[in-house]
């Protein structure tokens, strides 16, 4: 488990993962070496699995977005997400998941072309084992807020 | 923007701790080429900053349920998403249009949060409808999709040649 000075830690990272841990060592009042010790050992544990730049979407073009639910034959799920996963349209990214409640797949586009979207839904809904197709779109650009997945509040999470 | 831009951002966007001076050696430029158009860039506001990516199984994650809600015609996409949001720090909340109004991420640690998280949604009166489904997979990284994920494709910057 993870104590208050690892959380302190995973909170300067989490706005600015490129901090010196020589910085972080002063902010927080401990050597260094004790920040290097303590960001390998989540390394390790496989908290930390890396880090990232935080991109405002928009400057690299508006995208629409795109929620799909299907509902496909429960013998065929494997096949029907890997057919989707396996699409290679122009200027989209799509990733696709199985799930069981209403839909049992749940497939998610990031496209620059709304025509693109469109041709990837009549291609899902022509595969034989789709039963039902439900589209909503969305615009990254739209939401006020960049990505919500960036406010995470780590403190509330670990609840200590 | 253009490809040498693309380039350190998709460097960066694997490991944002990349030293400038390992970037310049792999693209064989200067490192204060690298930290000049880094600074450009964030003062230009294509990069806003940096994070750690994280495992939700680490965090103590069980599981993903995404919701598809239909709300009533006329209520406010913002009064609503602010409703979603207050509701706990896992619920994402994702403005849409087309056969559902909003689709919902919701982050647990336990089922019995799903079940609270459903049962306080039923409570806001502009909703009419929730559709539930629980992802199988169990690991998910924080943030969400990003691109340390999936490299952003080339098409996705406008960059000029």
């Amino acid at each position: 488990m993870i104590d208050s000075l690892d959380l302190k830690i995973l909170s300067i990272l989490q706005k600015d993962a490129r901090t010196a841990f020589a910085d972080i060592a002063k902010e927080l009042n401990v050597t260094p070496g004790i920040v290097q010790a303590r960001y390998n050992k989540m390394k390790k544990s496989g908290l930390i699995k890396g880090s990232t730049l935080v991109l405002k979407m928009d400057t690299l073009g508006t995208m629409f977005t795109a929620s799909i639910g299907i509902k496909a034959l429960e013998s065929e799920l494997e096949g029907v997400n890997n057919f989707i996963k396996g699409l290679k349209i122009q200027e989209s990214i799509i990733f696709s998941w199985t799930t069981f409640g209403r839909y049992n797949i749940a497939t998610a586009i990031f496209s620059k072309n709304l025509l693109e979207v469109h041709k990837i839904k009549q291609l899902i809904k022509q595969h034989p084992s789709v039963q039902e197709v439900s589209i909503s779109l969305g615009n990254i650009s739209a939401n006020d807020e960049s990505n919500p997945y960036e406010s995470l509040d780590l403190e509330r999470i670990f609840r200590m | 923007m253009d490809h040498i831009d693309v380039e350190i951002i998709k460097i960066l966007c694997k490991d944002a701790r990349t030293p400038f001076k390992r970037i310049g050696k792999m693209l064989g430029i200067g490192t204060d080429t690298v930290f000049r158009r880094f600074k450009k860039l964030q003062q230009e506001g294509v990069i806003l900053g940096s994070t750690v990516v994280l495992s939700s199984k680490a965090c103590g994650i069980k599981g993903l349920c995404g919701l598809f809600i239909k709300t009533k015609s006329g209520s406010s996409v913002s009064i609503v998403r602010k409703k979603i949001v207050e509701m706990s720090p896992l619920v994402f909340p994702f403005p849409e249009w087309g056969e559902y109004d909003f689709y919902v991420d919701v982050f647990f640690r336990d089922y019995q949060e799903v079940f609270d998280v459903i049962d306080n949604l039923r409570k806001i009166k502009e909703i009419v409808a929730i559709d539930p489904m629980m992802y199988t997979l169990q690991e998910w990284s924080f943030p969400f999709l990003s691109s340390f994920e999936s490299e952003i494709p080339s098409w996705a910057f406008n960059a000029q040649k």
